[in-house]
C-alpha cells in the first residue's frame, strides 16, 4: 500500500468536498514567552469569553461528525489552558490524530512528557529558533528559555513522543539557521523553516520588521539548495491549476473563544461554535468567499509556480485578501531566481 | 485464536481514524501505516466499541444490505480477525 498516496487521496477528497480534515484549536491566547514575531496582540484571555471544558468537548464532537481526522492543539501556549489535559485526552479518545505546537516550557520534567504520551499526543512540534541561547532567548524575550526548550525536547524523546521542530526564519536567526539544521539532522528531528513573519492580528506591523531581507532569503535558499539535494526548488504543481490554499476547504481553526475560522491565518469568523452548530456555519456564504479564491484572481505579481500568497495575511495587512503582499512577491521571486540558478548549474 | 460470532472486539485506544462517505481511514502511526477500509469493513470497524457482539454487527450489515446475516458470517469474522492480527483491535 502506498500510504503517501492514500493520505494524499484523502487530503484531495477533503479539499474537493470541503471536509475539514485538519482543525487547529487555539486553546488559549496566554503564553509564557513574549516572541517579538508573534501574531497574537495580547497574551491574555477574556474570562467572559474563554470556553468551558464542556464547550471544547462539544466542539470536538462536532468536528468528529464533520469528518476531521487531525487535531492540532496550539495557542498562545496550549498547555496554559487549564483544561489542556482533558481536551487532549478527549481528542484522543474520540479517534483524532492529536498533535500539539508548544514552546516546551511547561514540559519541564520527564513525567510531563510521559503524561503527554499517555493521553495520546502523537507528536509535539517545538518552536526552536537557534542553537545559540542568546539568539533564541532574544527572540522569545525569556531568559533561559533556550535551555528549557532543549530540556523539553530531550524529555519528549525519552518518553517516546515524536518531536518535530519549527523555526521561523528572521533577520535575527538567519546566520545560525544551518547550525540548527545540522543539529536536527544529526538528531533525526524533522525541521520546518518558515520565512513568513506575519503582522499582529490587530494590524500592528511590528513583527514584520523582523522579516529576513531579500539578500538574506536568497542566501538561505542558495545555501540550502547547495547543502541538500532534496531542497532543490521546483515550481509547485498545484499552481498549474487555480489552487491557492486550503482555507475553509480541507482545514479550519477554532479560537480560544470558540470562533470558527477558515484557517488560523484568516481571522474573519464564520460563526461561533458555542452559539451555532458547526454544520450550520461551515457552509455559510461567508465561507464561499475563501473557498472561491483562485490564482487567476490575484494580481499575479508573484513569480509563476512560486506563489507565496496567503489570503489571511493579505486581508490582515492590506485589507484585501486578493492583493499580494510585497514580502510574498519578493519571496516568490527569490525562490524562482534560486531555482533558475540551479537549472543553469545543471 | 479464531473468532466466533459471540466475540466482542474493541478498537485499540488511541488509534486515529475517521470515516468519510462510508469509508474509514485508520492511521497506525506506530507502524507508519495507513489502512483504508471498504464500505463493509468500515461498518464493522465503527461498531467495534467493546460492547457489540460480532453477531449483532452481522445483523446490522444484513439489514443494511438486505441479505441474510448467516451469509455474512465468514466475511465479518475474517475482517474482524484481520483487525486483531494487525493489532488494530483487541478481543475483550
Amino acid at each position: 500500500m502506498n500510504n503517501q498516496s492514500l493520505l494524499d487521496q484523502w487530503r484531495n477528497k477533503s479539499i474537493d468536498q470541503f471536509i475539514p480534515l485538519q482543525a487547529s484549536l487555539e486553546l488559549t491566547n496566554r503564553c509564557n514567552e513574549r516572541c517579538g514575531h508573534c501574531y497574537i496582540p495580547s497574551f491574555k484571555d477574556d474570562p467572559a469569553k474563554v470556553l468551558k471544558i464542556e464547550s471544547w468537548y462539544q466542539i470536538l464532537n462536532e468536528l468528529r461528525s464533520a469528518g476531521t481526522l487531525y487535531i492540532i492543539l496550539m495557542g498562545g501556549e496550549a498547555m496554559l489552558n487549564p483544561h489542556f489535559w482533558d481536551i487532549a485526552k478527549k481528542s484522543n479518545e474520540l479517534g483524532f490524530h492529536t498533535t500539539m505546537i508548544s514552546n516546551g516550557l511547561k514540559i519541564n520534567k520527564i513525567e510531563v512528557a510521559e503524561k503527554l504520551k499517555s493521553v495520546g499526543i502523537k507528536m509535539v512540534t517545538i518552536s526552536l529558533y537557534s542553537l545559540d541561547p542568546k539568539i533564541h532567548d532574544t527572540m522569545t524575550s525569556v531568559k533561559g528559555s533556550f535551555q528549557k526548550t532543549m530540556n523539553a525536547i530531550s524529555y519528549l524523546r525519552k518518553a517516546g513522543v515524536k518531536v518535530t521542530i519549527n523555526s521561523l526564519l528572521t533577520t535575527l536567526n538567519v546566520k545560525t539557521i544551518f547550525d540548527l539544521e545540522d543539529w536536527c539532522y544529526k538528531n533525526d528531528l524533522e525541521l520546518k523553516i518558515d520565512p513568513t513573519v506575519t503582522s499582529k492580528l490587530n494590524g500592528d506591523m511590528a513583527p514584520t520588521r523582523l522579516r529576513a531581507s531579500k539578500e538574506q532569503l536568497k542566501w538561505f535558499y542558495e545555501q540550502r539548495k547547495n547543502r541538500w539535494e532534496m531542497f532543490k526548488l521546483e515550481p509547485a504543481e498545484e499552481l498549474n491549476t487555480d489552487y491557492v490554499c486550503n482555507a475553509a476547504k480541507g482545514k479550519c481553526a477554532v479560537t480560544a473563544y470558540g470562533d470558527l475560522l477558515p484557517c488560523i491565518e484568516i481571522r474573519d469568523p464564520l460563526g461561533n461554535l458555542v452559539e451555532n452548530k458547526f454544520s450550520d456555519i461551515w457552509y455559510k456564504p461567508e465561507a464561499k468567499k475563501w473557498r472561491d479564491i483562485k490564482f487567476s484572481d490575484l494580481s499575479k505579481k508573484s513569480a509563476s509556480g512560486f506563489c507565496e500568497h496567503c489570503p489571511g495575511m493579505a486581508k490582515n495587512e492590506l485589507g484585501d485578501h486578493l492583493q499580494e503582499l510585497d514580502f510574498s512577491v519578493m519571496l516568490s521571486q527569490v525562490k524562482k531566481e534560486v531555482s533558475e540558478t540551479q537549472e543553469t548549474n545543471v | 485464536m479464531s473468532l466466533v460470532k459471540t466475540n466482542v472486539l474493541k478498537r485499540k485506544l488511541g488509534l486515529p481514524w475517521q470515516k468519510i462517505e462510508g469509508q474509514a481511514l485508520i492511521l497506525d502511526a506506530e507502524n507508519h501505516e495507513a489502512h483504508e477500509l471498504n464500505e463493509v469493513a468500515s461498518i464493522i470497524w465503527s461498531h467495534l466499541d467493546g460492547k457489540t457482539q460480532l453477531a449483532a454487527i452481522m445483523d446490522k450489515i444484513a439489514e443494511e444490505f438486505e441479505v441474510e446475516a448467516e451469509e455474512l458470517s465468514y466475511d465479518v469474522l475474517t475482517v474482524a480477525q484481520n483487525f486483531v492480527e494487525l493489532e488494530l483491535a483487541e478481543c475483550i
